[in-house]
């Protein structure tokens, strides 16, 4: 797999669900593996926890503040191949429909939390593309997904 | 709130879900248009779920703002010169 190419966004939601770090973590773990240039935005407290999950840098390549991201995607300054949203509440949703509408390749959403099949729901309603589990402390229901999905996106675009 | 923190905002709602601050702009106000995610307004890009409405009441501009860890707000604003841009940019609803 070479993805050298290829650019992808990672939008983290609010960290108060424990599972969003490592999730974020292991997300961009996968995405770099495969060759993929990857950027983590989020806002302060988010992007700290996974900073100091990381503290060498091992995993996390690039950060960026998410409203900047936001303004940026808007502008056309930025663009990415696929763009990961990580949800867990409505915000969440609202993220992954503007991720959606503003860059020119893939915007999935990560549904995780109490609430991911009420979630889903609203992605499915609004034509939004999303794998879900109901992974809260343990990341263990998701994760076998994330591999599929990535695994999916990177044979795509080899 | 980032950016919007250095506007002189009032708060019509607070901490609810985008669907609840579409409803209440569309149920509450008499001049409305639809915008596309990412919109800018000031400093402020507008997210959300579409239809995306913003109301117009006279010289104040009615829109929905999303945070990470708050849920969505409706804030007005007193903006001649958005409501300028909104009339111009925006796809009349109402």
């Amino acid at each position: 797999m070479n993805n050298e190419h290829k650019k992808a966004l990672l939008l983290l939601g609010c960290p108060e669900v424990p599972v969003q770090t490592s999730l974020a973590i292991y997300i961009s773990d996968l995405l770099v593996k495969s060759g993929t240039m990857v950027t983590i935005a989020g806002n302060n407290a988010a992007l700290g926890l996974v900073r100091t999950a990381d503290p060498a840098g091992h995993y996390i390549k690039d950060t960026a503040d998410l409203d900047a991201t936001i303004g940026a995607l808007a502008e056309k300054r930025v663009d990415a191949d696929i763009c990961y949203v990580l949800i867990h509440n409505d915000a969440g949703v609202s993220y992954l429909a503007t991720a959606a509408a503003l860059i020119s390749g893939e915007a999935v959403g990560i549904i995780f939390g109490n609430d991911a099949m009420t979630l889903a729901q609203l992605c499915d309603d609004a034509g939004l593309e999303h794998i879900r589990a109901r992974a809260v402390h343990n990341p263990k229901p998701i994760i076998s997904k994330v591999n599929m999905e990535v695994e999916r996106w990177v044979a795509s675009n080899s | 709130m980032g950016c919007v923190e250095q506007l002189n905002y009032e708060i019509l709602l607070s901490k609810v879900r985008f669907k609840e601050c579409s409803t209440f702009i569309s149920s509450n106000y008499d001049e409305y248009y639809q915008v596309q995610p990412g919109y800018r307004m000031m400093n402020v890009f507008i997210i959300g779920v579409p239809p995306i409405y913003v109301a117009v009441d006279g010289d104040n501009i009615i829109f929905p703002y999303t945070k990470p860890c708050h849920g969505t707000f409706v804030l007005t604003i007193s903006s001649p010169e958005e409501v300028k841009n909104i009339k111009t940019t925006g796809e009349l609803v109402k």
